[in-house]
Parts: C-alpha cells; structure tokens; sequence
C-alpha cells in the first residue's frame, strides 16, 4: 500500500496534498469556531461559509487554471439546485407543486447523496456539451458566451413552469446539508481542486493561461484541457448547487443571476483566483461581509445610535471590495500561493521524508518520443511553393525550404522579408495560402500548431514566450511528452538546476532563453526552429549557445532551422543558408557561396562594397 | 405567410436591429480602440432612463428629454473611464471586465436606493404609436423613426471616423496603439475621446430604446448591453462592420422567431435567439466578419 501511495504521488502532487491538508484544517478549525458554542445563527453561517467554498472552489477550478473569466457557471449551480428539488422534495409535496411533472420525476425520492451525485453529473454532461462549443471560440468572445448561458439557462428555469414553477419557486426541500455534511464536501472540493491544479491536465491548463501561442506550440491541446476544466468545473457546480439547495430549502430563479454570480466573482478576485487557498479565503471574507451587512440592514442600534435601514447595502460593500482589490492587490489576497507555500517548512519536511522521486514533477508518464519517425535519408521537412498574404501584404510568395536530419539550416533576410512568416507556417502558427509542408511523411501544412510540435517539430520565439508564473521545471513539463527523468538531466546540461523552483519570470534574459531552448528540447524533436536564438547575448553567451546547437544536431540527428541577425553565429554553424528577401528565396547554398553571391552582397550592402564574410558586422548592422 | 405581413416583419426587425446596431457600435468602438469590454455600458442606457424620467418630471418635450439623456450619457462614459478604467491603465482584459463588472453593480445598487426598485413610466409622444399604410403595408411611424435616427447616426460616425482628424487619430489608435503614441497621438486625449462617442452612442441608441420600451429600472441596461456583447461576438470580436452586421442579424433573428414561434415558446423567444447564435459560432468561431490577423511572435 504505502508502496503505491510512493508510486502513485510525485513530490508536486504530494505537496499539493499537504496544501490541501492545511486548508482543510483551517475549514475545520472555522467551522468548530462557529458550531461549537451552539448557537444556531453561527452554525447557519458556517453553514454557508462551507457551502460558498464548495460553489467558489467550483469555479476557481475554470477560471483560476484557465484565466478565462466565466459569468456562466451560476447556470449550473442553477441546474444543480432544481435538479435536487426535483428528487428530493417529499413526494406528498411534490404533487401540490408540481401537478404536471412527467411520471418519472413525479415518482422518485432520493436521498441528499444520490441528488447531489445526480446533479454533479447532470451538469458536467451539460458542461461537455457547452464547453465543446465554448473552447473554440477566441477567449474574449468565450467571457460574453458564458454570460449568454446565464440568460438562457435563467430564461428555462423561469419559464418551464411544470418542472420549475417559474416565479413562484419551489419549497419543502429537506435539509440534508448539515454543519458535519457541509464541511466533509468543502473540504473534498478543496482536494480536488488541489489536485487537479497539480495534474497533469491542470499544470498544461495553467501553461495555456500563461500564454496560449506558446503552450500550442509546445504541443498541448489547448481546447481540450480547457474542455477537461470546463467540464469537471461545471459538474462540481452542480453537486455545489445541489448541496446549496438542501441548506436553503426554498428558492427561485432569481438566485442564480447575477447576485450570485458577483458574490462568487467578489470571492475569487479578493481571495486571489489562481489559488484555492485564495478562494477560501475570499469566500471567509464575502461571508462575514455579507452576514454582517445584512444584520445593518435589518437596523441595528450601537448604543444610542439607531443605524437607518439601507438596503443594497452588501451589493455595495463587494463592488467596493472588488474595484479597491483590483486597485491595490490585483493578484488578490493571497497572490498565487498556496497553503503549504505559507507554511514551508511543512511541505519541505513532509517531501523529504517521501525519500525518492523528490523534485520530480507531475506530467504524462513516461512515452517514446512522440510520433517522432526513423530517420530518413532524405529531407525531413519539406516546404514548396508557401505562399501567404495579410491583407493585401505578401508576406511569402513561393518559398521553398528542405532541412535534412542532422543538418543546421540557417535563414536571414532583412525585415519584412517574410521570415517569421516562414517559421509560422512551418510551425503551423498559420496556415498559408498555398503551398504545402511534409514531416516524414506527414502532411502538416494545416497544422494545428500542437499537432505539429507533438509530431516532432518543435520552436523558440522571437520574443521569450515563457509561462511567465510557472516555476522553471513546470515550464519544461507542461510540454507534451517531456519525461520526468529528462527534466532534471535537460535543467543540468544548460546549468538551471539551481533555478527549478523560481518562476520563469524571475530569471535573466539569458537563462529565459535557455529555458525556452530546453522547453522545446524536452519534446525530443526530430526539428527544432529557433527564432533569434542569440538575440541580445554576447559573444561568449552565443558561443555557448552555438556549441550546444552543434551537439542537438550532432548527437540526436535533430535538424535545425535558425533564424538570427547575427551572421558571424550563422555563417560559423549552418551547414546551409537561405537567404530570404521579399517573400521569395535569393539564394541558397553553404555559408561561403551564399555570402559570395553578388545578388546577396546587392540585397544587404548596395553593390559597390566589398563582399565577404569579414562584412558580417556591417550586413548585420544593415538589418 | 402574405407578402405584406413579412415586409412589415422585415421594417421591424431593420428597426429593432438599427437600435441594437448603434449600441453595438458603441461598445465595440472602444473594445477595438483599447481592447476594453465595458460590462457598465449597459448602466448608461440606464442613465438615459432616467435623465429622461426626470426630464419629463420637469416639463420638457421629448426632443429635449432625448438631447439631455444623450449629452448625459456621453459625460458619464467620460467620467466612468476616469473613476474606473484610468486608475487601472495597463490592467488586462480580464481585470478591467471585472471591474467594470463592479461598476455595473454599484451604479445598479445606486438606482435603486437613490430612485426605486420599480420601473418609471416615461411618457413618448403620440405620433410614435401612429401607422402608416404604405401600399397594402402597416409600418409604424417610431419603426420609421428609429430607422432614420439609427442610420443617420451610424454616418455621422462614418463621417467623424473617415474625415475628421480626431477620427484618424482613434483609428489609428485601434490599428496599434503604441506606435501611434509614437507618432504623436495624445492617448491622454484619444482615450476619453473614445469614451466620449462610446457614450454618445449608448445615448442615441439608448434614447431609442427608451422610445420602443417607454420605461425605465434599474436593470433597464441588461438586456441592450447583453444584445450589443452578442452583435460583437457574432459579427467577429475587433470588426467595426462585423458589429453592425451582428446587430442586424440578431435583431431580425429575434422579430422573426417572435413572429414565427408557435405561441407556448415565446417565452423562450430570447433563450432560442442566443443558442442560433452559438450555433453559428461553432461553425464559424472567429464571428461572421472576423479575419486573420498577422501573428506577432
């Protein structure tokens, strides 16, 4: 047993436990404070303290990994509730209610654990079905989606009167969320939601909220993590909704709008919405907000004082909340830590005392390098004829490009003449207009850009592109296919082993580069593209970055396609050059013949000038 | 279905989908300028509500009851990107919705203390319940109006962004805000300029729908906000055209399912125009007008 429990939990999902262990403490501790003295307004309010953290850890699930802000989610709560009122509501009142009920609904009676169970998977079916159109919609267009589905689902609830009564609402549901229930499900929610964020889907769904190009092109299908998160979200509101609705007994459809969605939304932003802890704290603090405010709204006297009834007091209260967290603390209040990140020592003692696998990280177990084909003797990618136009801008018009394994192919041209054009079609950033690109034998001319990377071609950017908040090792394995025991060795052989555990934005320029190399190593690519791999390091840092991109080509066979400014790096490792000028190719040969050819001196320097390679600084300088 | 009762179907659903167009046009101006989603647009179509409530409290027509509501709603966009959106410069997306979210909540809660949670009637001239017989056809005279006001709006705003320099400047400003910085464009200006017609629009556009509803809550917002973010999503998120497009579309799918819908469904009416929507949008997700951008990498 303990043999597995080793197997089963590397050191991040463990840690991920011990987090969600301190949280469960603390939920524990809050609801003792509360129930404990025996009075029945306090327990009612842990009650509902417990119940928001089920509902807030729901959403934080989506939202928090994701980064896509959701107004939807209230929906299934909605769904979940009614789904519940249905089963459970005693079938004497039942019938007065609801005389139209279809047979099937008018005859069951089910326990609280089977309603909410029932609701759960009710609404991550409805979550497969929303999500599947959600995910592929631009991100923007995803935030007003989910709010249509707040329209819609409140429209039905309101107007299918003989499953909802509409308006008037329904009553005399059990109450079957009792202050031990309530706690036992916040703090399975908070596992859960723990855990998840660790998984692997979790670790490729927060890579995609970090930058969404870069986690394509490393591979990860982002529609589908984001639809696995959705979906498990959706069903966790649900079995939320269910558990809300066995506390409050009677409700209508008036309390899944946009009340309810703000009082969520308040909790994850004041909390901090990447965090669970976050959540739970958020929720601590909208509660006692709440249940203060509404005691002054019912009038309060302080000593001689007699306090006006104001009304709308709460709505108030969170919006203020809300702007003012935005303002100062826009990360919310505890930022992306967790609980075990407050405590270190306990997590640190806990995965020492776990002996092996110690600083491995979670990911898919360990596969063959994926799809990744026998080396062939011929070329390895193909590109003929791409053409692609933006706008009434020619970006390529014909280009052809073949890279053989093992080989180091280098492209320049001056700006604009269409080489990160290039890298993009190759990478299947974006589909070109005509043309077609081949790996092995693989057609991959339409990408989409995952699938490219997981067939075996991976790419750096321009631009760093790094999951800014991960931790350095997360970057490397949330790449699809990096194994556990290739990141350390990957982390030593470029010297960032001492920076595992920073987050990627923590470290210089040159280590992001680096680490954007090593990102897309670990996916052992049979092609890698580089884009301005130097850019912005001296001689001695390229000279490094030089030897290792001799030994990627020299000792896996992987080709190697560079884009630089830097024609002393290129001419001294590419074993081939094309040169690129105005969308199509001017020239193309070894370093020797293509820096001596007349039409390549014209292009960079004006004829006149002398040729050569010793022109490097001026022709890089002319770029 | 006669000729004559789908032509004047057709009027109306011009007419309910200029209003939403305007709107659109509204939200999506500075959605492209500066990439902001402003959740409180609806609350300005509020605030025309009830500017013209106490306008006509006050005694005065209905044409300076709508110039009042529409000059107030462009100096509340203006005050609302100052209060709100020009504290929080540099924010993203998301942060920026939340709080304008917020916004909307506050400004809601504030109708409804200050004035009532109840709707105010607002008293529209008699002429806008009037009709014409054109042929064998009925066309009400507000569908009429409507129209005319919409679109002579909408080329106003043609006319401003094509001709005039400020125009240029905002154009310039959504096709790449920092080089047009670079260029000399005051964004300390543009920026509220932006506002400033955003809410120009939420006030012409709101003014309509005031006219169509004739009362006002403090929820009046809701829905006109909810059709203009749909118009957006639908037409393509960024395109200027792909809103008009978008409004237009959705106003007609919503008159024609009103019309069309055996009687039980009404209700729902609203509900089956939204899941049309997302039905398109699974077959085409970038919108109808949306386009390909160069990827910066």
């Amino acid at each position: 047993m303990t043999r597995l429990w080793r197997l089963s939990l590397d050191a991040s999902s463990r840690s991920a436990l011990v987090g969600a262990g301190l949280t469960a403490l603390l939920l524990v501790a809050l609801s003792a404070l509360l129930v404990l003295p025996g009075d029945r307004g306090l327990s009612g309010t842990a009650v509902v303290l417990l119940v928001s953290i089920t509902l807030v850890t729901s959403l934080q699930v989506f939202i928090g990994n994701s980064g896509i802000l959701s107004f939807g989610h209230v929906a299934f709560m909605g769904v979940g509730a009614y789904v519940t009122a249905l089963l459970t509501i005693p079938l004497a009142i039942r019938q007065t209610q609801l005389p139209d009920l279809p047979p099937i609904l008018a005859g069951i009676e089910l326990g609280g654990l089977s309603a909410v169970l029932v609701a759960g998977t009710v609404c991550a079916v409805l979550g497969v079905i929303v999500g599947a159109t959600l995910v592929r919609m631009p991100v923007n267009a995803v935030v007003m989606a989910t709010l249509a589905l707040l329209i819609v689902v409140f429209t039905v609830l309101l107007n299918w009167q003989s499953l909802t009564r509409g308006g008037q609402g329904v009553f005399g549901i059990p109450r079957l969320t009792t202050p031990p229930v309530a706690l036992g499900a916040a703090i399975l929610f908070v596992v859960v939601a723990r855990l998840f964020k660790s998984s692997g889907v979790g670790l490729r769904l927060r890579a995609s909220r970090e930058d969404e190009l870069a986690a394509r092109a490393a591979g990860i299908d982002v529609p589908r993590v984001r639809l696995v998160s959705f979906t498990l979200s959706a069903g966790m509101m649900g079995a939320a909704g269910s558990l809300w609705a066995l506390n409050v007994l009677a409700f209508d459809p008036d309390q899944f709008s946009f009340a309810m969605t703000f009082a969520l939304l308040a909790m994850l932003v004041v909390g901090g919405k990447e965090s669970v802890l976050g959540g739970v704290v958020g929720a601590v603090i909208v509660v006692v907000i709440t249940e203060l405010l509404s005691r002054v709204e019912q009038g309060v006297t302080i000593g001689t004082f007699e306090l006006p009834r104001i009304t709308g007091t709460v709505q108030f209260a969170l919006a203020a909340l809300i702007i003012a967290s935005l303002i100062w603390r826009p990360d919310g209040l505890v930022g992306r830590r967790e609980a075990e990140d407050l405590v270190p020592w306990i997590r640190k003692w806990f995965v020492r005392s776990r002996g092996p696998g110690v600083g491995s990280v979670p990911g898919p177990a360990p596969v063959p390098a994926p799809g990744r084909a026998p080396l062939p003797d011929g070329p390895l990618l193909t590109g003929t004829g791409i053409a692609k136009a933006f706008g009434g801008i020619r970006a390529l018009a014909g280009v052809d490009v073949e890279v053989r394994p093992g080989e180091i192919l280098g492209i320049i041209g001056p700006n604009g003449s269409g080489k990160s054009t290039l890298l993009n079609v190759l990478s299947g950033i974006t589909t070109p207009d005509a043309g077609r690109v081949i790996l092995g034998d693989e057609d991959i001319t339409a990408g989409p850009s995952h699938r490219t990377a997981r067939l075996g071609l991976t790419r750096t950017f321009q631009n760093i592109r790094l999951f800014d908040h991960l931790t350095v090792r997360e970057n490397i394995a949330a790449a699809h296919g990096a194994r556990l025991e290739d990141v350390d060795r990957l982390l030593g052989a470029f010297d960032l082993t001492a920076h595992a555990d920073s987050a990627a934005d923590t470290l210089s320029y040159g280590q992001q580069r680096r680490l954007e190399i090593l990102r897309a190593l670990a996916m052992r690519p049979s092609v890698m593209l580089l884009d301005e791999p130097a850019a912005g390091m001296n001689e001695v840092e390229s000279d490094v970055l030089m030897e290792s991109i001799r030994a990627i080509a020299r000792d896996d066979g992987c080709a190697v396609i560079i884009v630089d400014h830097d024609l002393r790096l290129i001419t001294r490792l590419c074993d081939r050059i094309q040169v690129l000028e105005t969308g199509q190719t001017l020239a193309v040969g070894t370093p020797a013949a293509v820096v001596a050819d007349p039409a390549v001196v014209a292009a960079y320097l004006g004829t006149g000038h002398g040729s050569g390679p010793t022109t490097s600084t001026a022709m890089a300088a002319g770029e | 279905m006669s000729f004559d009762a789908f032509a004047q179907q057709l009027i109306n659903a011009l007419s309910l989908g200029s209003i939403y167009a305007v709107l659109a046009l509204g939200l999506a101006m500075v959605y492209s300028t500066l990439g902001i989603l402003n959740f409180a647009y609806g609350e300005l179509i509020t605030i025309v509500g009830y500017t013209m409530f106490f306008a006509s409290e006050a005694g005065m027509p209905f044409i300076l009851m709508a110039a009042l509501g529409i000059v107030v709603a462009g100096a509340a966009s203006v005050a609302m990107q100052a209060v709100i959106f020009r504290p929080l410069r540099g924010a993203n997306f998301v942060t920026l919705l939340f709080a304008s979210f917020a916004l909307s909540q506050v400004l809601q809660g504030l109708f409804r203390q200050a004035i009532s949670p109840r709707s105010k009637g607002i008293p529209t001239p008699d002429l806008f319940s009037d009709f014409i017989q054109i042929g064998a056809v009925r066309v009400g005279v507000l569908a009429l109006i409507t129209l005319a006001v919409a679109l002579s709006t909408m080329a106003v705003l043609l006319l401003f962004m094509r001709r005039s320099r400020a125009g240029l400047q905002m154009r310039a400003a959504a096709q790449d805000l920092t080089t047009a910085r670079i260029l000399g464009v005051r964004t300390d200006r543009v920026i509220p300029l932006a506002f400033l017609v955003s809410g120009l629009m939420a006030g012409v556009g709101g003014v309509l729908w005031i006219a169509r509803t004739t009362s006002v809550n403090p929820g009046t917002g809701f829905t006109p906000i909810l059709v203009a973010f749909v118009a957006i999503v639908l037409g393509g998120l960024g395109s200027i055209p792909g809103a008009v497009i978008g409004a237009f579309a959705f106003g007609a799918l919503e008159i024609m399912l009103q019309a069309y819908l055996p009687g039980a469904i009404v209700p729902f009416q609203f509900a089956i125009a939204l899941v049309a929507v997302a039905v398109v949008l699974v077959v085409r997700p970038q919108g109808l007008l949306g386009h390909e951008v160069e990827v910066k990498v």
